[in-house]
Order: C-alpha cells, then sequence, then structure tokens
C-alpha cells in the first residue's frame, strides 16, 4: 500500500516536503503551481521499478541557483497482507520466483518481517555530474540498502572496496545499482563481490580476516560478521551479520540474506554484462586456484550473499510494481467515434486504428475485457470495480443513464474466420475493405434506458458521457488512477456527481489521485464524510471516512519554488486544517464585493 | 462573553445583504453565539427563500459561514407554539438567552432591524471578559470552541506541569488541563488535543517528566482515551516569547489567556478574549500542521 511521496529535490517543489496519498488524495492549488509533480514523480518511480528505462524521465532535477541539481523523491509504502508480487511481467516473475529459496529463509518470511513496517524507496538522480545518482530504501527510517551509480564495478582492474568513494558510505550499504542512461538499463552488483576482497588486499579489515585463520569474525565497516556454522548451501559456509549489530541487523535481516545468486543479476543481462560476468568467473576460477579453502567459503559466501541482496531487491521493485500500476487520465480529451471499430488481433493485441489508444490506454483494455465476456470468455484479469457501469448507470443522473454496449457489427464484411481457444470466430475488416489487422473487431456502442434497443454513437450524446468515460474506464481497470482536472466540460451538478464516483471506487478497492480545481467535488466529499459519521448515508458504496481522504494544496512561494501543505477532513465533512485564500472564498467575494 | 441569542428564522426574509450585516455579529471571532432553535435552523432560514432563486444560493453562501455561530438547545421544540412561545418559554425556565429577537417589538422580544440599523451597539460586546481564575470556568469559556473543533492547540510559552522551583507537579496547571479534557470530551466533537512547550525554557527540565505526567492526567481525566493528548515543543525564536498570547485554538476560533492557562492567587480573574481572525491566522499556519506531522 503505498502512502506517501518525499520530495526532497524536484521540479519547483522545496522540500523535504512529505505528501502523504490516502484512499483519495486531491491536488489543489493555483496554475503552474506544481500540481503535476506528484504525476511525475510516480511516473519516474513507475519507469524505474518496472525496468522501462526508456521512460525514465529526469526531466525533474529542479535548476537551482543555475545549476541542475539531482532530483531526490522518496516513494513510502507499507507492506501489508495485500502486497503481492506484480505478476504482469511475467518472464521478470518467474525469474524472481526460481530465486527463491524454499524453508525458513525463504522470500516470504523475509517480506513477512516487514509487514506493518514503513517503507520508503529513494531515487537521486539527474545531476551533473551525475555523481551522487543511487537507490536507496529505507525500513522505519533506518537506511536498510543503498545502491549507487558506480560505472567501475565488476572491472577486476579497477579498485573498488578499497579508498575512493567506496568506502564513503555509511553503515549498513550493500551494494550498487548503477543507472546507465546511455544503454537505458539498470546493471545490479554485489559490494563484497570475491574477486574484489582478493584483489584487494589493501583493504585491512577483510585482509586480516584473511590471514587470520584462527578467527571467525570480522568487522566490516563497523558491524560484526560472523562465519555461521549452521548455514551451509551448496557447500559453501555464509558470512552472516553478526545479530547483536543493533538495529539495522537483526535476526530477519540475517535470514534473509542466507541464499544464492545470480537470478537477479541474469534477468539485467545484456551482453556486455553477460560478457563480464563471464570474464569475472574465469577470473575468480583462476584465483581460486591458490586461495585458501577458508577464503574460497567466504568468498562463496559473499558472493552468495549480495546476490541474494539483489533477488532482495528484485522483490521489493515487483511488490511496489504491483502498488504503482498507474493509470494517468488527462483532461484533454477526444470524444469517441462509435462507428469506428476497436481492432484486435489474433493475439488479443490491440490494434490502433481508431484513435482510442491516444485517448488511454485503459480504454482498450476495458473493452478487452467486454469481447472476452461477448465471446463467452471470463476475462483473466478481471478486477473490474464496475465503476462505469455505477456512474452511467446510477451516480451521474445528471448526464443521463446509459450502458455500455460493445457490439461487433454486421455492416463490416467478413474476411475470414478466426479461432480463438477451439472456437470459430469472424474476423472483420470495415466497410472499405482496409484491413483492421488480422482478428476481430469492436464496436463501442451505448445503450440508453431510456432506448434499451438503439444502439447510441457516443458522438451522438452530450460530451459530457465521451469526456468522462476515459476517466471511468481507467479507474474501472487500475488500482491507482491519477485524474487530473476531471471536472472539465461537467455542470457543477455532474461535477458532485463525479465525487460520488470516486467514492464508489474507493470502496471498491481504488486509489485515486485526483488532480482538480473544483470546489463542488470537495464539497461532495466532505458531505458524504459528515452522513458517514451520523450514519444517515443512504448508499453503502459511497461511505467514506474522515482519514480516508487528504488535500494537499500547493502554494507558489514567488521565487518559481513551491509549498505543499495538508488540509485534512474532520468526521463533520470540515477542514481540519486553513484553506488558503482564494478559495471557498470566491462566492462570497464575488457576492458581496469583498 | 459567550451570550447565546434567540432568533426567530422566519424573520430573516430580508435581503441577503441584511442578513449577512446581522449575522457578522455572531460567531467565534465575536464572541456571540445563536440558538440552533429550532434545530436545523439554518434550514428554517432557507425556507424563507424559493428554490432556484438568486437570493437563496446567496444565503446558502452567508449560512455556511454562520454554521459554527450555532449552539444545540438541549430542549424540546414544540412546533404546534410559535416561535416566540417557545423562545419565551424556555427563557423564563432557564434565562438562556441575552436577548430573544424576532419580528415583533415587546418588553421580552426585540425587533431584527434593530440590528440593521445599529448592529454592535445593540449587544453586548461578547469578545473579551474577566473570568474566575478557576478551571471550570475557563472550561466553560473554551465549550463553544470545543463543540466545532475537533483538533485544539493549546500554546503557551510559560506552560508548565511541574513547578520550576520545586520540581513537583503544578497542581494550578495540571487541573486546568483535566478541565479541559473533560469539557473536551463533553463536547463529543474533540478528538484531538496537542500541548505545545517551549523549548527553550522547559525542554531540559521537563523532558523526562512530561509524557508520564500528560499520561497520568490523561487516565485521570479520559480513562477511555477518548482524546489523543499529544505534545511537542515549540522554539521561542527571535522573539523571545515576550509577545506571546498564551492561546488555545483550532481551525474554527481562538482563545488568549491573558494570565496563562494556571489558576490564581487571591480571587484574581483571567482576562479571556477570542481571537480575532488576523491575530489567530499565523499561529494557525504554523502550529496546525504539527497534527498532521505528529499522525504521519
Amino acid at each position: 500500500m503505498i502512502t506517501g511521496l518525499i520530495f526532497e529535490r524536484f521540479q519547483s517543489i522545496s522540500g523535504p516536503c512529505s505528501l502523504s496519498l490516502r484512499d483519495l488524495t486531491f491536488l489543489y492549488g493555483p496554475n503552474s503551481a506544481g500540481k503535476s509533480s506528484v504525476v511525475d514523480a510516480l511516473r519516474l518511480f513507475k519507469s524505474v521499478v518496472t525496468l522501462k528505462m526508456k521512460d525514465l524521465d529526469l526531466s525533474g532535477a529542479p535548476i537551482r541557483n543555475g545549476k541542475r541539481e539531482s532530483l531526490s523523491v522518496g516513494l513510502e509504502f507499507v507492506l501489508d497482507d495485500a502486497s503481492r508480487v506484480d505478476d504482469s511481467d511475467s518472464r521478470r516473475k518467474e525469474r524472481y520466483d526460481d530465486g527463491i529459496f524454499d524453508g525458513d529463509f525463504d522470500d516470504q518470511k523475509f517480506f513477512k518481517s516487514l509487514r506493518n513496517k514503513v517503507i520508503c524507496i529513494k531515487i537521486t538522480a539527474g545531476g551533473s555530474p551525475a555523481d551522487d545518482d543511487c537507490l536507496e530504501i529505507y525500513i522505519d527510517g533506518d537506511l536498510f540498502l543503498k545502491v549507487s551509480q558506480e560505472p567501475t564495478w565488476f572491472d577486476p582492474e579497477l579498485n573498488i572496496i578499497s579508498g575512493g568513494e567506496a568506502t564513503d558510505f555509511q553503515d549498513p550499504v550493500w551494494g550498487y545499482v548503477y543507472i546507465n542512461k546511455k544503454i537505458d538499463g539498470f546493471k545490479w552488483l554485489s559490494l563484497w563481490s570475491s574477486m574484489n576482497i582478493r584483489k584487494h588486499e589493501s583493504d585491512a579489515a577483510i585482509y586480516k580476516f584473511f590471514e587470520s585463520e584462527d578467527k571467525e569474525k570480522i568487522e566490516i565497516r563497523g558491524l560484526d560478521f560472523q562465519l555461521l556454522s549452521d548455514y551451509n548451501f551448496w557447500g559453501t559456509r555464509l558470512l552472516a551479520p553478526n545479530s547483536s549489530n543493533g538495529d539495522h541487523l537483526s535476526d530477519w535481516n540475517r535470514e534473509a540474506f542466507s541464499s544464492f545468486f545470480y537470478k537477479f543479476y541474469e534477468s539485467f543481462s545484456e551482453p556486455e554484462v553477460t560478457a563480464r560476468k563471464k570474464q569475472n568467473e574465469e577470473w575468480l576460477d583462476r584465483i581460486s586456484e591458490d586461495a585458501t579453502q577458508r577464503s574460497a567459503d567466504i568468498n562463496s559466501a559473499l558472493w552468495s550473499w549480495s546476490d541474494r541482496l539483489s533477488l532482495l531487491l528484485e522483490g521489493f521493485l515487483l511488490r511496489i510494481s504491483t502498488e504503482l500500476s498507474i493509470t494517468t487520465v488527462q483532461g484533454v480529451r477526444n470524444i469517441i467515434d462509435s462507428s469506428i471499430p476497436l481492432s484486435y488481433d489474433n493475439d488479443g493485441r490491440y490494434l490502433s486504428k481508431n484513435g482510442l489508444a491516444e485517448l488511454h490506454e485503459s480504454i482498450p483494455r476495458y473493452f478487452d475485457r467486454s469481447i472476452y465476456s461477448l465471446l463467452g470468455y471470463n476475462w483473466k484479469h478481471d478486477n473490474s470495480s464496475g465503476v462505469v457501469d455505477a456512474a452511467l448507470g446510477r451516480l451521474m443522473p445528471s448526464l443521463g443513464k446509459y450502458s455500455l454496449s460493445p457490439l461487433i457489427s454486421q455492416t463490416v464484411r467478413v474476411q475470414s474466420t478466426w479461432t480463438f481457444e477451439g472456437k470459430e470466430h469472424q474476423v472483420f475488416t470495415d466497410e472499405s475493405g482496409s484491413t483492421l489487422g488480422e482478428g476481430y473487431a469492436l464496436f463501442p456502442y451505448l445503450t440508453a434506458e431510456s432506448m434499451p434497443n438503439t444502439a447510441i454513437n457516443f458522438k451522438d450524446i452530450g460530451s459530457g458521457v465521451s469526456f468522462l468515460f476515459p476517466i471511468l474506464t481507467a479507474i474501472d481497470m487500475t488500482s491507482l488512477t491519477i485524474v487530473e482536472q476531471p471536472e472539465l466540460h461537467l455542470h457543477p451538478r455532474a461535477q458532485c456527481e463525479l465525487g460520488d464516483v470516486f467514492l464508489y471506487a474507493v470502496n471498491h478497492e481504488r486509489k485515486l489521485i485526483v488532480e482538480s480545481h473544483s470546489e463542488h467535488i470537495l464539497l461532495r466529499v466532505s458531505r458524504r464524510i459528515r452522513e458517514t459519521s451520523r450514519g444517515t448515508l443512504v448508499a453503502p458504496d459511497l461511505k467514506l471516512n474522515a482519514d480516508q481522504v487528504i488535500v494537499h494544496y500547493f502554494r507558489p512561494n514567488g521565487d518559481g519554488t513551491t509549498t505543499v501543505f495538508p488540509i485534512r477532513f474532520d468526521r463533520q465533512g470540515d477542514f481540519l486544517d486553513l484553506w488558503p485564500d482564494g478559495f471557498f472564498a470566491e462566492r462570497g467575494s464575488e457576492i458581496f464585493d469583498e | 462573553m459567550n451570550e447565546l441569542y434567540a432568533i426567530n428564522p422566519r424573520c430573516l426574509n430580508i435581503s441577503a445583504h441584511e442578513v449577512r450585516l446581522i449575522l457578522r455579529s455572531f460567531g467565534l471571532q465575536e464572541g456571540r453565539f445563536i440558538a440552533d432553535f429550532p434545530d436545523r435552523w439554518i434550514d428554517e432560514v432557507l425556507s424563507n427563500y424559493p428554490h432556484g432563486t438568486k437570493q437563496r444560493s446567496d444565503m446558502v453562501c452567508i449560512l455556511q459561514k454562520i454554521r459554527d455561530a450555532l449552539q444545540l438547545l438541549d430542549s424540546p421544540y414544540r412546533y404546534h407554539k410559535k416561535w416566540e412561545e417557545n423562545a419565551l418559554g424556555l427563557q423564563d425556565q432557564h434565562r438562556r438567552f441575552e436577548e430573544i429577537f424576532s419580528d415583533l417589538d415587546t418588553d421580552s422580544i426585540r425587533d431584527i432591524r434593530i440590528l440593521l440599523n445599529s448592529l454592535d451597539f445593540e449587544l453586548k460586546d461578547g469578545r473579551e471578559e474577566f473570568v474566575a481564575a478557576d478551571p471550570n470556568a475557563y472550561a466553560r469559556m473554551c465549550m463553544p470552541l470545543f463543540l466545532c473543533s475537533e483538533e485544539i492547540v493549546l500554546h503557551d510559552y510559560f506552560f508548565s506541569l511541574r513547578r520550576a522551583d520545586t520540581g513537583v507537579i503544578d497542581s494550578n496547571r495540571s487541573s486546568v488541563l483535566i478541565s479541559f479534557l473533560k469539557a473536551m470530551i463533553d463536547s463529543r466533537r474533540v478528538r484531538r488535543f496537542l500541548i505545545l512547550f517551549n523549548e527553550d525554557r522547559f525542554r531540559s527540565a521537563m523532558v523526562e517528566h512530561v509524557e508520564s505526567d500528560l499520561t497520568a492526567i490523561s487516565a485521570y481525566a479520559d480513562p477511555d482515551g477518548r482524546i489523543e493528548l499529544l505534545y511537542d515543543f515549540d522554539s521561542m525564536g527571535a522573539e523571545g516569547g515576550s509577545r506571546h498570547p498564551r492561546c488555545i485554538f483550532s481551525v474554527k476560533g481562538g482563545l488568549q489567556f491573558d494570565q496563562g492557562f494556571q489558576v490564581l492567587k487571591n480571587y484574581e480573574k483571567n482576562l479571556i478574549r477570542w481571537m480575532s481572525a488576523q491575530t489567530l491566522r499565523p499561529f494557525q499556519e504554523k502550529y496546525l500542521k504539527r497534527f498532521h506531522e505528529q499522525l504521519r
């Protein structure tokens, strides 16, 4: 469960500043105040945790005093019972699963031990020079893992451990990540890889350990480690942190570190990384010939340990990835033309021939589900909240009552047949005969309650429904949706009703971040809180407790920076914090010349 | 101070501008309150204006601001009788209204239009009063604030739970806290109470006791734990505390206690006043966010 964002340096927001995210989070403030920074920050996290580095946008790095500084922003979350590993990237998930140890040391045990702890993943990147780039993970405020840009790692010819920046880290520091913008990919490595230990004997502490045959302990960067005789994996003994090391390294750390490696590392293998790995193994083999058995044990153990860390980091990222299945819906929208079909190829991939994909990816996804349903199959990822039906059917009566009626039109020509899961279906082209792609087509019509037998084109009804449709489908299909200016083109009453739609979504396990200028939406939210508190709420799926919602107000400081402060609700739907001048006061000002 | 007025909602069938002029004399900043009588007084006022008119929508805007000046009465309203009869009945029983306003002008009832001509001059000044310096009187003065606020801040640079000379519990101050907590529970609205201590002056001496002292006070005054009692430290800054206001406030309003939050000797009285919006705003801006920070 994502609980907040922490801005230290990001776009115009003058940090440090903490934004808590609730089930329903509103972003308010004047134009150009920096509200979209929240959206940009979440997009940045999404691109990092899903490893879609081509989407990595570091333009949030602020310019202060004429110098480009690195951006620094954190994402806070709590692993709860509902937290699960993102399985949308099946290849990555499978790789991760393969790396999970069974038994006492299994991955799940580690993450279970983190339940209800506040975890913060923080990214620092984009500055010039880029020396500060790093990714850190904090657990309950303590630094647990720091992965940092270190372009020289894994190169046995270069010094890593001894001297230089590698010794400047604070404890505990477990590894590096290199965000290589040139090749668009993460590369992970271990801090204490064996070749480094063997190679750099000048590192006093580690060197001593190798030389002292009768000692079972070693101090590395102020922490005691010991060679554990009771842990033995694949013939290696484990060098693990001593549990007496205090807050940072408790038992769950120790257990978590005890596993083997490479799976995660391989996941990012690009040709050059693979080549380096091979070089490294060869080099390791060479040095192992003259290594003592003891040092070989330790080498292997350290190697295993560091890989396990990588695996854990992957686990973190996959879990955050699940939470960050963000859909963003912008305020600028087009009207859907129902006469232009959505078309799909035989693999069910949406073919963008009608412009709907430009509206939002959620619309094709929503219709994916519809066509599956139409064909008599269960939508395999169906976790719909039903918000589209609820909004068009009862929650927004001022727009009229509609239901979605996806049609396979008879006016298109049958080009061939298509077999799907053993059943044969028709394949369509449009009337002109142009190919829609091999597959099938769907026409997104509506039916009105007053005219149940008539297919209505979105273009032939008020634009409110059309403009809202991308928002509704996005909320329906996504666990966390960011909606920007949803009130555009809506009558005040419809804006209030839209507030109800948001509450319905929240009551169906959706989280929303809404950037808006609408008083009406907030007034409806306030009313529902009051009704919930007093027990007078009529519709149970519109209930809202005060602590489920928060408003963040963005106030420009006049020097190009922005201050953000929270405005909370109380149980009566009143505000617990001050609204800045100029909001909710506009009406009085206009009526009474105040 | 804190006087309660009865205004017949049916006689506010005048222009929105006139209603606004009248109602500006009531509220937390003015120390005057209106009886929510009959309950849903605002709805009664609105019923003077037809749906769909601009005047009605203007009235909604005005009445929204007066909500916190309304005080519920626990007496039943007899709908078969006129509003004036109900008001006078209550007045005879309890003497609870400072004035009764309607569209009549009798010995007991005043014509609301008087207020349009002379406004505040016809009303008793409700902003400040010398109050007997005992905890119950203090709590009574704060009750209108507690009735409309979910979070309360007490800010006094010289407030301490222990005596500076002997280090023992200062009952003159702790009794005020106990009284406040009990009143907050009675209000059924307050949920959190934040006390800001002076970091520069008291921190070193108090920090080891403050948590246990507050826990003990809370356990005594609020055994069911209905009020979340929070504390924090604040620095006096450059002013050195010379202009500190000794106030208790929320997002809705605030009260200043001239002699601080303590029982005074020799039957002295404490001057208590409602804070103006201008005086209060810097405190609200600076300190209300502490709740959010603490709750995180």
